[in-house]
């Protein structure tokens, strides 16, 4: 199942690398959600994630002859892809009027995308591989990857010693890696 | 930089692999891994390996369907859109603002000619401040235009975009209306201004919503441009 719909991502990226404006539609469908989903945990702000989205697809259909599914899987490429331009947005943010943090409070519906994505991270759905971290661990993870935090701002955020949150940093990869590696 | 950082030690390279690609490395650190990296095609294959680990955060999110005008904005600019030939804009992402002459004859190496009722002998391109366009007018000899609103910035709170055209020839700029935020407008040239009007500068000013009372009195001007004939369309 995966490997047919990781198949079919293929062949509509490679469609977009040949400007066929029909797989630029298959690919949007089959895959919008769930990038929407990532920027909207991201930004946490309805408006500005449908900004990015947008971006993600229109620098896909300028990029997609880059892609070398001997690499990377579609959706790994298409994730790394929308994090970066969701990350870029908000460190653009960040020095302007709009300051992330005045940003984020002022957000319609905030509550209401905090709480899906709280729901899915607590519903017993977890990735088995997540499931393996500790709390302080995946909450120091996830901080990471999706705030674009570095190991001084996670500190900062959680109020824990600089040394203790890299640990966490460290040991949540490790963790991380031999579970995935054994899924493979 | 950290004391543990050490990239000649294989597995704290790999570990580093990890935190670059989780985006926590520090300046300095990321860009002593960046350099190893560019030369490493094991190391890639780890980033590589890393990115791949790290997409579970993104499969535990349940999937959120986006509202249907994402999808119209992404095929508008990329030129995908079933629509009319003057809203086909796939190759204009990525330009900048003064680059609107440029991005003018990429545009007319599409097909011309069937603009649903009018005549298309001119263009100019509004572009947003992120590059991207915000409106296209389109004119004929005869002094016919239309304003297609592709996907204009909004303006600032209770102020409107007031199109104007500026003759040469010392005659007092002569407002073309409230730029729509959508869908388009049709203008005529009024004949006074005929003769001059392929000529004349294009401006575009922030108003207050009733417009400029004249055109000795326009608002800050927020755009500037030309007309560009159709004409010679195959220019690259």
């Amino acid at each position: 199942m995966q490997d047919s719909r990781n198949d079919a991502l293929i062949e509509y990226l490679s469609g977009c690398a040949r400007q066929d404006a029909k797989a630029l539609d298959q690919l949007y469908r089959a895959t919008s959600a769930h990038l929407y989903a990532q920027l909207l945990r991201i930004l946490r702000h309805e408006a500005s994630a449908q900004d990015c989205l947008q971006q993600v697809y229109i620098r896909v259909w300028a990029a997609a002859a880059q892609y070398d599914a001997g690499r990377a899987r579609p959706m790994t490429w298409l994730g790394t892809m929308t994090r970066n331009i969701a990350i870029d947005w908000i460190r653009r943010q960040r020095p302007s009027e709009h300051d992330s943090d005045e940003l984020i409070a002022a957000m319609p519906g905030r509550s209401d995308i905090e709480a899906d994505v709280d729901l899915a991270q607590h519903s017993g759905e977890l990735h088995q591989c997540l499931a393996e971290l500790n709390d302080d661990q995946r909450r120091a993870l996830e901080l990471a990857y999706f705030e674009g935090l570095t190991h001084q701002d996670l500190a900062n955020q959680l109020d824990q010693p600089l040394g203790t949150v890299k640990s966490w940093v460290r040991r949540g990869l490790e963790r991380l890696k031999t579970c995935m590696s054994h899924l493979i | 930089m950290h004391e543990s950082f050490d990239l000649s030690d294989p597995e704290l390279r790999e570990a580093a692999a990890g935190e670059y690609a989780l985006g926590t490395l520090t300046r300095d650190e990321r860009a002593a891994f960046e350099s190893l990296l560019a030369v490493s095609h094991d190391l890639q294959r780890d980033v590589e390996r890393w990115r791949e680990h790290l997409n579970v955060f993104n499969e535990q999110l349940p999937p959120v369907t986006p509202p249907a005008h994402v999808w119209q904005g992404i095929a508008e600019a990329t030129g995908t859109a079933r629509q009319p030939w003057w809203r086909r804009l796939g190759l204009w992402q990525g330009m900048t603002a003064t680059a609107f002459s440029l991005a003018l004859a990429v545009t007319l190496t599409f097909s011309l000619g069937h603009n649903a009722g009018m005549e298309s002998d001119y263009v100019f391109v509004v572009n947003n401040s992120d590059s991207s366009p915000g409106w296209i007018v389109n004119a004929s000899h005869s002094g016919e235009m239309m304003v297609q609103a592709v996907r204009p910035e909004a303006p600032a709170p209770g102020k409107v975009c007031e199109l104007w055209l500026m003759a040469k020839d010392g005659k007092e700029p002569m407002s073309l209306g409230i730029l729509p935020h959508s869908g388009t407008m049709k203008v005529e040239v009024p004949k006074e201004y005929l003769a001059a009007f392929p000529d004349s500068d294009l401006v575009i000013t922030l108003e207050s919503p009733q417009g400029a009372p004249s055109g000795n009195q326009m608002g800050p001007t927020l755009k500037k441009g030309q007309l560009t004939p159709v004409e010679g369309r195959h220019i690259l």
